[in-house]
């Protein structure tokens, strides 16, 4: 939505550099606490692009931004202790269990206006880093994205597939000038977990439990290699550094982050409110 | 394109000026920038918004994003019809897609809004 990003300037983004934050396995309310706080405590003339990778302390459901209460089988996550967390970001649920999770964070005016090539223009680091993996990737465009309530039941322009199935999802939030872009990186898939923490027909639980294995993979189903969670942050680091020619610096949360994760986590990612319906009172402001 | 009768924010967003109210929509360059949109979390009647501020947000493939008021003022109408049919936004950006009507406190700050030409060079620049 904005007119004077050049694409001969692609690939390279200024202000080096970059700030990676590594925060390890937490639960789903502190991870998305965090992603927010560096989100909008974003200042950019003054803070770095960060690139952030994280676990998941214990399996989780995240759900998107404005995913529907009745989508989610929440006796069903409460039985299996399960957390769920609603995102910040777009699009449906997705189980983390198994995975390495980023956020880039990175003022909009750096990005192509167009949302889909922004998502396509930050994924050239993962498709780098799937590549390093030995996994050709490719981004599908022009694919229509049918409502379902899983993320992995559906593919969108951007998003990356390794021979026609999805393999990295992604889903953004735009707050004042700033883009936040979270993506998964899928070690092992457990489908059938996930379709039990989602209201889907009876009878179509089979249909959608095929769709979800025809149309996605992940990185244990593309490679033999074993999978050191410390080797894929190493490569998703050397991926942005490759797409965007970026040097790291590893950081931790500053103090205004950290009062800002605070204040989020108590006030909203561990309240039902949020959680389950989507309502925070927070009033907007510019 | 950019229709001459409407007034437009550096934001994107459109104004149809009638009296003291306005309807607004985003322009054809938002929507087409969003891509397909497949939700709109449109406001309350009634509430309050404030120039430059955010008032709702929507949903296109994966992205949420902040609608920003072009004026101060209180939301008299929305348009339900993007409860079902948020794509209408991206159809007819101009007319059916319009999203809310806003009683303005001060019409002084249209003046602070582009006619078509000038949001058409901003668009250029």
């Amino acid at each position: 939505m904005r007119p004077s990003w050049s694409y001969e300037e692609m690939g390279k983004i200024p202000g080096q550099p970059w700030r990676l934050l590594d925060t390890g396995s937490l639960d789903a309310f502190r991870n998305m606490s965090i992603d927010e706080a560096v989100l909008t405590s974003f200042v950019p003339s003054r803070t770095s692009i960060t690139l952030r990778l994280y676990q998941w302390s214990r399996p989780s459901l995240s759900i998107g931004r404005f995913q529907r209460y009745d989508e989610i089988d929440w006796e069903a996550c409460s039985r299996l202790g399960i957390d769920v967390v609603r995102r910040p970001t777009g699009g449906n649920a997705l189980l983390h269990k198994s995975e390495l999770t980023y956020s880039f964070i990175v003022p909009e005016s750096q990005l192509p206006p167009s949302f889909h090539d922004s998502c396509r223009h930050i994924n050239r680091a993962l498709k780098q880093a799937f590549a390093r993996l030995g996994i050709a990737t490719e981004a599908p465009i022009k694919r229509k994205t049918r409502p379902r309530p899983v993320c992995f039941m559906s593919t969108s322009e951007g998003e990356l597939t390794h021979q026609g199935k999805k393999i990295l999802a992604c889903a953004q939030v735009r707050k004042k000038g700033v883009v936040l872009q979270h993506g998964s990186m899928v070690i092992r898939h457990e489908p059938e977990l996930l379709l039990s923490l989602v209201n889907l027909p009876h009878d179509k639980k089979e249909k959608s439990l095929r769709r979800y294995m025809s149309g996605a993979t992940s990185i244990s189903e593309c490679t033999a290699a074993e999978i050191n969670i410390n080797d894929l942050k190493d490569i998703v680091v050397s991926g942005f550094s490759d797409a965007f020619e970026a040097d790291f610096t590893a950081s931790e949360m500053k103090t205004e982050e950290i009062s800002r994760f605070n204040e989020l986590l108590h006030g909203k990612y561990m309240r039902t409110a949020w959680n389950q319906e989507g309502r925070w009172n927070e009033k907007r402001s510019q | 394109m950019y229709p001459k009768d409407l007034l437009y924010s550096k934001r994107h967003v459109w104004a149809k000026v009638s009296g003291s109210a306005c309807r607004i929509g985003i322009t054809e360059h938002a929507q087409d920038q969003m891509g397909e949109i497949v939700y709109a979390d449109l406001p309350s009647e009634g509430s309050s918004v404030s120039a430059e501020t955010p008032f709702m947000e929507i949903e296109s493939s994966k992205i949420i994003a902040d609608i920003y008021s072009p004026v101060d003022g209180s939301v008299k109408h929305v348009n339900r019809s993007l409860d079902k049919t948020p794509k209408l936004i991206n159809e007819n950006p101009y007319e059916d897609g319009w999203i809310v009507e806003i009683s303005m406190d001060d019409p002084k700050r249209l003046k602070e809004l582009m006619d078509s030409d000038a949001y058409e060079a901003f668009l250029e620049l």
